[in-house]
């Protein structure tokens, strides 16, 4: 899709008002249930929709390209949600990612960092969670950062720099460009999380940009290879990626965050 | 003449991928150690939900619409880019 439409400053600025969610194709199979049931074929790689708040009505035909402009956007809100406007920014959970594999991979295809949250348990992490909730959701910090969690007890060998001795916590992740480790450059203890900290850190990371072509001819020689939770569907890009790899392609279940 | 020509564009060849290879391994950015960034200067991002469970509820919560992107974040199946 262009990715230019979710740059642009108007519809960043309508979807202030809109619930924004964003999935990652492929890697969640009742998501991809659900996305296949609402884009009405095959599931392809790249879905654009909007809907009522009940998840499942559309108010724009879905497709691999956004089928309205911010001005519908605007307009919908002003004709169907009058309400919505005393709810922005006012959301009651965390934008979180189902894994930590997949948030730094995410958050490197983003351009920006990982917030990740590791608790004894469920219930401590639950406890970290409510710290960071009113942090997360300040205009300017929206959307800056992939947010993940973590108990204690997992191994999470994709992340270095994470001390055994201070492993729970508030880290911030930078991501390496093929977004497969996340160094840890700084650290909020628990309880005593300084927004100002935060909201620097998340706010001082500029990585360098990625030249598409140089990305993954690089990353076939190196043998960086992303394996899907489900088998891609989109079959455009099961070709591209055969020409790529000269292999033919075979879905492979990919190694679970431990 | 051609032979420094060869090894000119060999060199520079290796080091372009010992460059590249760093910079796998390296974090691809900075963090810290910088100024506050001014408001001014902020790029404004959307900011989203990455489970559909937690934004639908959300939907749900608050009687608002949803925008719904699903995107693969990895292309030919090389990840670190969209």
């Amino acid at each position: 899709m262009d990715r230019s439409f979710l740059s642009d400053r108007d519809v960043i600025q309508a979807s202030r008002d809109f619930v924004c969610i964003r999935l990652a194709t492929y890697e969640d199979p009742e998501e991809a249930k659900y996305l296949e049931e609402l884009y009405g074929q095959t599931l392809a790689n790249t879905v654009v929709a909007l809907l009522d708040s009940d998840g499942k009505t559309l108010l724009s035909r879905p497709g691999r390209h956004a089928m309205f402009s911010a001005r519908t956007m605007r307009q919908l809100l002003q004709n169907k949600y009058h309400a919505a406007e005393t709810q922005r920014w006012q959301n009651k959970s965390l934008p979180e990612m189902k894994s930590v594999s997949l948030a730094i991979n995410v958050a490197s295809c983003d351009y920006i960092p990982v917030v990740l949250a590791v608790g004894k348990d469920a219930q401590d992490l639950e406890a970290l969670r409510k710290q960071l909730l009113p942090i997360a959701w300040q205009e300017e910090l929206g959307g800056q950062f992939i947010f993940a969690s973590a108990t204690e007890d997992m191994k999470l060998r994709n992340i270095q720099g994470l001390k055994p001795a201070a492993k729970r916590g508030i880290h911030l992740l930078a991501p390496d460009s093929y977004g497969l480790y996340g160094r840890v450059v700084a650290s909020l203890e628990p309880g005593n999380m300084d927004p100002a900290v935060f909201r620097k850190t998340i706010l001082g990371y500029n990585p360098p940009a990625k030249n598409h072509r140089t990305h993954t001819s690089f990353g076939v020689q190196m043998g960086f290879r992303w394996d899907t939770e489900t088998p891609v569907t989109d079959q455009q890009f099961v070709r591209a990626t055969e020409r790529l790899w000269g292999e033919k392609y075979q879905h492979r279940p990919p190694k679970k965050d431990e | 003449m051609r032979l420094f020509q060869r090894g000119s564009v060999g060199l520079v060849a290796a080091i372009a991928v010992i460059a590249a290879i760093n910079s796998t391994q390296q974090p691809s950015g900075t963090l810290a150690q910088q100024s506050n960034p001014p408001k001014s200067e902020i790029t404004p991002k959307i900011a989203w939900y990455g489970q559909l469970r937690d934004g639908l509820a959300e939907a749900k919560r608050s009687n608002r619409p949803v925008f719904l992107v699903s995107a693969a974040p990895q292309c030919e199946a090389v990840p670190g880019i969209w």
